[in-house]
């Protein structure tokens, strides 16, 4: 089974937003000759304009510590733009498999005489080393390329130092991190948030850099949003304050995920950025039965595009646990209502629209571990997917905003929750729409566009709304109206 | 009053009063991040919400207020509840033709979108003589498209019934009209082209400038006027010899053209057959 990161997580490799963007032009044909893959390692000759071509190999066979990269320019930056635009390159699926150049093949021997080296050294030192640091380490086996396929790791039982080193210097930096952006919160909030500063994307920008410097990508991306709500129109001191908060009880909470319970650990690393390796999820117990793809929603986050696939239980009520039972802990309300799948794009490369609105499929979901189970992936899938127009079977809005809040109340820094209703579109007045039904009213999310189509499709009368809440309001994403799907 | 009534009153007004004590909290904790806590002090913790400040000394106060802001958002967002529901609207009228097929749904968005949209005319016929309405979503962008073009918003409302105006009404915002604008005297009506009268003649006009490669893109404008007018019984001819066309670089864009507007078009008039006479559509294809 071959490495082939995704383009996306090759851009997280990059050590500065300067050497992503010289990387991208690279991943052309143009660029590269000679360039082949295998299992483990991808390398070629960069046709630069001077004239030896240089020579760029990346080792991509160690899982944990991340890849390791070769290329004889003069840049002293590693990753140099070279190598990253060799991984583009790759990553699109552009390079072949090949037999190793001669230059690579001897480099990546040489690196694996090293580790072999370093294997036979006595590994109860390193193993104590691993222990000791319970908070951060206890999944550091994800790696930026934690989302790309890769095979169950083989020798989880032996320890390899090299790799505890790294995964401690991981642990380190993001550790930092969390102290910095602390630092950053409480500072502000000694000068107060009227200070001109806070206005300045650039003191944004900065302390998304560092964490994602820190290797924090998950609050770099917080970071950005947040920076967007400054300035904006109504009580914006109030969302930007909420939302620094909860910055800043992630920070604290990420500090000492050794002492929360297991569940809170997981959400706030989730939270964080440190995703689990698919692997790891695909192993633990399916929740088996019909789900019905209700919806679908997509963001762009810097250069990449984030679809949000939502998934809720089909109209078969017999949805049972398989695998072991006992083992898993028992899915939570929610949690086995809904499904969160993402998938990403980026470099004009499309989203595959692998799954569509309004269908059911029969499939085994895995959940992600954390506080609240919304994301998860699919497993096994049985059959092709069956239409299914009378759409997932609704709620009344107190009972949505109970699990809402019930959500909330166990992942405050949630950002989307999933509902379906059964409601009736009403204006607020200025251009302003709620969903409403016998037990009260939720404001529809102002950045709704296509609220036209809600209120022509329901006619005025009652109509299934599958959306997104977050708090700007419901953004409605699908309809289930007159045996009628409208993705919104 | 029964008592469950009064039960649910009491919840309600406890969760009234939970909600008036957490935005008192909440302003007080605004007040002070907003000017800072190097110059405005921390409020002291409302009643109810002592245990979530830490109140001590020497703890950093700004600090403590992410602290306490954190909690209260928390429970804010924990708790959240439906809003007092605003007035209703009233209901569109009751439309009883049947909505027109998923896959002409489809192609009237396309075409809405700005692909083959010469074919709008048509589509529009061919819904009316099957007595079917259109998607109520796509309604709103028809709408929107005919407050430039009378012509178009005439056709369009008379095939949207009732729910265009009810819609005008129910959203201000659109700034739709109630009523369509009589279109200026002398402007076409919204209507297909006539059919040629020798329909194979045309055909075979088509399939010759893509022999003598005279099919440019440039000449692809009045090839797809060709196209969309002729009778459909030729159309599946059309697209077969237009599948076989040979390839030249110059005429490869005119063909993928017109092979897309034509294969539309005979989809769409498939799609919008009347319901009884879905048989007898079968039979242009052969």
């Amino acid at each position: 089974m071959s490495i082939r990161p995704t383009p996306e997580q090759v851009l997280s490799l990059a050590p500065d937003k300067a050497a992503a963007a010289a990387a991208l032009p690279l991943a052309v044909p143009a660029a590269w000759s000679a360039a082949g893959c295998d299992d483990g390692a991808v390398w070629g000759h960069f046709v630069a304009t001077s004239a030896e071509p240089y020579q760029v190999a990346i080792d991509l066979s160690d899982d944990v510590g991340g890849p390791a990269y070769r290329c004889n320019c003069p840049s002293r930056k590693t990753p140099c733009k070279h190598a990253l635009g060799l991984l583009l390159f790759h990553a699109v699926g552009s390079v072949a498999p090949a037999r190793r150049l001669p230059f690579a093949a001897q480099w990546l021997r040489g690196r694996s005489a090293q580790s072999a080296v370093d294997d036979s050294d006595d590994s109860s030192v390193s193993s104590a080393v691993a222990t000791q640091d319970g908070d951060l380490t206890a999944d550091a086996g994800d790696t930026p390329l934690g989302g790309g396929s890769r095979s169950p790791r083989a020798d989880f039982g032996t320890p390899d130092p090299a790799r505890q080193k790294r995964q401690l210097e991981r642990t380190a930096r993001m550790k930092a991190g969390l102290h910095e952006l602390d630092n950053w919160l409480t500072d502000r909030v000694r000068a107060g948030l009227a200070a001109p500063e806070l206005a300045d994307p650039a003191i944004w920008d900065r302390l998304a850099a560092r964490l994602v410097d820190a290797q924090c990508a998950g609050l770099a991306n917080r970071v950005r949003r947040v920076a967007v709500k400054v300035g904006r129109q109504g009580p914006w001191h109030e969302h930007v304050l909420e939302e620094m908060a909860l910055l800043h009880a992630i920070a604290v909470g990420a500090q000492r995920t050794s002492a929360l319970p297991i569940d809170l650990a997981d959400g706030v690393h989730a939270a964080t950025g440190l995703t689990f390796a698919k692997d790891d999820v695909l192993q633990g117990v399916p929740s088996s039965g019909h789900w019905i793809v209700a919806g679908q929603s997509r963001t762009r986050e810097d250069r990449i595009t984030v679809q949000r696939t939502w998934f809720t239980v089909g109209p078969q009520p017999s949805i049972g646990m398989g695998g072991v039972p006992g083992e898993a802990r028992p899915p939570t309300d929610t949690g086995s209502k809904w499904a969160m799948v993402l998938s990403f794009g980026a470099f004009g490369r499309e989203l595959a629209d692998e799954y569509e609105v309004g269908t059911t499929i029969e499939a085994d979901l895995h959940w992600y571990p954390g506080g609240i189970r919304l994301r998860a992936l699919v497993g096994r899938v049985e059959g092709p997917p069956a239409p299914c127009t009378a759409g997932p079977s609704p709620t009344t809005i107190a009972r949505a905003c109970a699990d809402a809040g019930w959500a909330a109340s166990a992942e405050p820094w949630l950002e989307r929750f999933p509902m379906c209703i059964l409601a009736v579109p009403a204006p607020r007045g200025n251009g302003r729409w709620s969903l409403t039904d016998g037990t009260g009213a939720l404001a529809i999310d102002g950045g709704c566009r296509r609220i036209a189509e809600l209120v022509a499709v329901s006619g005025g009368r009652p109509v299934v709304v599958m959306g997104e809440w977050s708090v700007d309001g419901l953004l409605p994403l699908t309809l289930f109206a007159d045996g009628q799907v409208v993705g919104l | 009053m029964n008592p469950t009534t009064s039960a649910n009153d009491r919840a309600h007004d406890l969760a009234h009063d939970l909600a008036e004590s957490a935005a008192t909290e909440w302003s007080g904790l605004v007040n002070a991040a907003v000017l800072g806590t190097d110059r405005k002090p921390v409020p002291i913790p409302r009643p109810g919400w002592e245990s979530l400040g830490r109140g001590s000394d020497g703890v950093d106060p700004a600090v403590e207020l992410l602290d306490r802001v954190a909690s209260v958002v928390t429970a804010r967002r924990a708790g959240i509840q439906p809003a007092p529901a605003p007035a209703p609207m009233p209901a569109a009228p009751v439309d009883d033709r049947p909505i027109c097929s998923r896959g002409a749904a489809r192609a009237l968005a396309e075409m809405l979108d700005g692909r083959h949209d010469q074919l709008l005319p048509e589509w529009f016929v061919l819904c009316r003589a099957g007595g079917y309405q259109p998607p109520a979503h796509l309604v709103p962008t028809l709408l929107l498209r005919g407050r430039r073009n009378p012509a178009f918003d005439l056709a369009a409302r008379a095939l949207i019934g009732p729910r265009a105006e009810w819609l005008a009404e129910a959203m201000p915002e659109l700034r739709i009209r109630s009523h369509p604008k009589a279109p200026a005297v002398g402007v076409d009506p919204f209507l297909p082209p006539r059919p040629p009268s020798d329909s194979a003649a045309v055909v075979a006009a088509i399939v010759q400038t893509f022999v003598d490669r005279s099919a440019s893109w440039a000449a692809a404008a009045q090839l797809r006027l060709a196209v969309t007018a002729i009778d459909p019984a030729w159309l599946a001819a059309l697209i077969l010899e237009l599948d076989r066309a040979p390839f030249h670089s110059v005429t490869e864009r005119s063909r993928v053209d017109l092979l897309g507007l034509a294969q539309l078009r005979s989809r769409m008039i498939a799609e919008l057959a009347p319901p009884e006479t879905a048989k007898r559509v079968g039979l242009w294809d052969g």
